[in-house]
């Protein structure tokens, strides 16, 4: 496929309505607050419209975005001295969408319950190993193909991975038990 | 891994959901930041152009620009040497991506044999811990990675349940969903263990020839 650019205003939105959720997610996973998230959200898009990059495809446009969208977090959060931000605020939280509406309330709630421990072992992992666990669950990316989108030894990638898990392990122990090897 | 704790992970991020309005909240935002970053460089260089500097500004000026000549000069020549290195180690034999001669590859652990048919074969070893051979075989792109401890293999991200290939070596068939629809054929060679990865489109018989034909 030959390089496409964002030529018009037509180009960009239907851009935006392609990936404004998954940009979002990812910078929510970092920032950990809802305008944090929409901020960074947001230059990240800004970056699309000054910067003016060409792409090659779908699968380009989104590994653009997804590094330049954890990049920024990080930056963001270098200058931010945030560190070391525990938990979250109850009023910075994004809607959390109800987990499984079909289910009965019970299994419902449960789930729910599942998916916020879950997402709150992810969201506090360190941002080096953020990177590695969300490109490899979230997004499918195999350990060389992280390895290369971010620069660091194939090595370096599968150890991230391994102290991610053990991190999550312990931390999802309750829950998880086993399943997490 | 375990299916159901990668599907948890994936999930509980899906389960994040904007605030009402944020689309269009952030669009609006995205629209008016890139047009303040727009007209910003156009309005710093109006007041420069029309603000005459004192003699000691410009003298500063000056001085700060001799540094900058200098830093870039250093800078260039760093990256020349730079350069140069990466060059030399990269055209040194036996080192990653180098080109092979033949048909013989030499992996972590022994020599390897890839059948006539391989065509530009390249090959690279990650920390000793594996050997990553590229090829083409019959115009099909595949990837053989080589390793004497099955640890030491990379993760090749989310499979499907694997079935029997051949008993005899323990070799076992699965696909990879996420890239792709590739395939994955795993198996034991002289204590060393071999996985292929190759476009699912090849087809069990080439697969199985290919497989044949490794040793």
């Amino acid at each position: 496929m030959s390089e496409t650019a964002l030529r018009t205003d037509a180009d960009f939105e239907a851009f935006y309505e392609r990936h404004w959720k998954y940009v979002y997610r990812l910078c929510y996973t970092y920032m950990r607050s809802e305008a944090d998230a929409e901020d960074c959200t947001e230059d990240v898009f800004v970056k699309v419209l000054t910067g003016a990059p060409e792409f090659q495809d779908e699968t380009h446009e989104r590994k653009w975005l997804t590094i330049t969208a954890i990049n920024l977090c990080k930056d963001r959060l270098k200058s931010y001295g945030r560190r070391n931000v525990d938990s979250l605020d109850d009023e910075n939280a994004p809607e959390i969408a109800a987990a499984n509406a079909e289910a009965e309330p019970e299994e419902a709630l449960a789930l729910e319950s599942e998916y916020a421990e879950v997402r709150q072992a992810v969201m506090d992992l360190p941002p080096k190993l953020k990177d590695v666990i969300w490109l490899y669950y979230f997004d499918g990316y195999s350990t060389d193909e992280i390895a290369a989108m971010l620069e660091r030894p194939s090595s370096t990638v599968r150890n991230q991975m391994r102290d991610a898990r053990n991190l999550l392990r312990d931390r999802l122990k309750t829950d998880f038990g086993s399943e997490i090897t | 891994m375990n299916e159901t704790r990668d599907d948890r992970i994936r999930e509980s991020i899906e389960e994040i959901e904007p605030a009402a309005g944020a689309k269009e909240r952030m669009l609006e935002n995205i629209r008016r930041k890139a047009a303040a970053q727009n007209a910003e460089p156009e309005s710093r260089i109006t007041q420069v152009n029309t603000t005459a500097p004192h003699a000691g500004e410009a003298k500063n000026r000056r001085k700060n620009n001799r540094r900058i000549v200098i830093l870039r000069n250093v800078v260039l020549a760093a990256a020349c040497v730079a350069l140069a290195l990466f060059g030399a180690v990269k055209l040194l034999p036996g080192k990653p991506d180098a080109p092979v001669i033949g048909t013989d590859v030499i992996t972590a652990g022994g020599t390897l044999v890839l059948p006539e048919e391989a065509a530009n074969v390249t090959y690279a070893t990650e920390d000793t811990d594996y050997t990553k051979v590229s090829f083409d075989y019959k115009g099909w792109k595949c990837e053989l990675y080589v390793s004497e401890s099955a640890d030491a293999l990379p993760e090749f991200g989310k499979e499907s349940e694997p079935s029997e290939f051949d008993a005899k070596n323990d070799a076992t068939y699965c696909e990879l969903p996420g890239a792709g629809g590739k395939y994955k054929l795993t198996w034991k060679l002289s204590g060393k263990t071999c996985v292929l990865l190759g476009p699912g489109g090849m087809g069990t018989e080439t697969i199985r020839e290919l497989y044949q034909k490794i040793y």
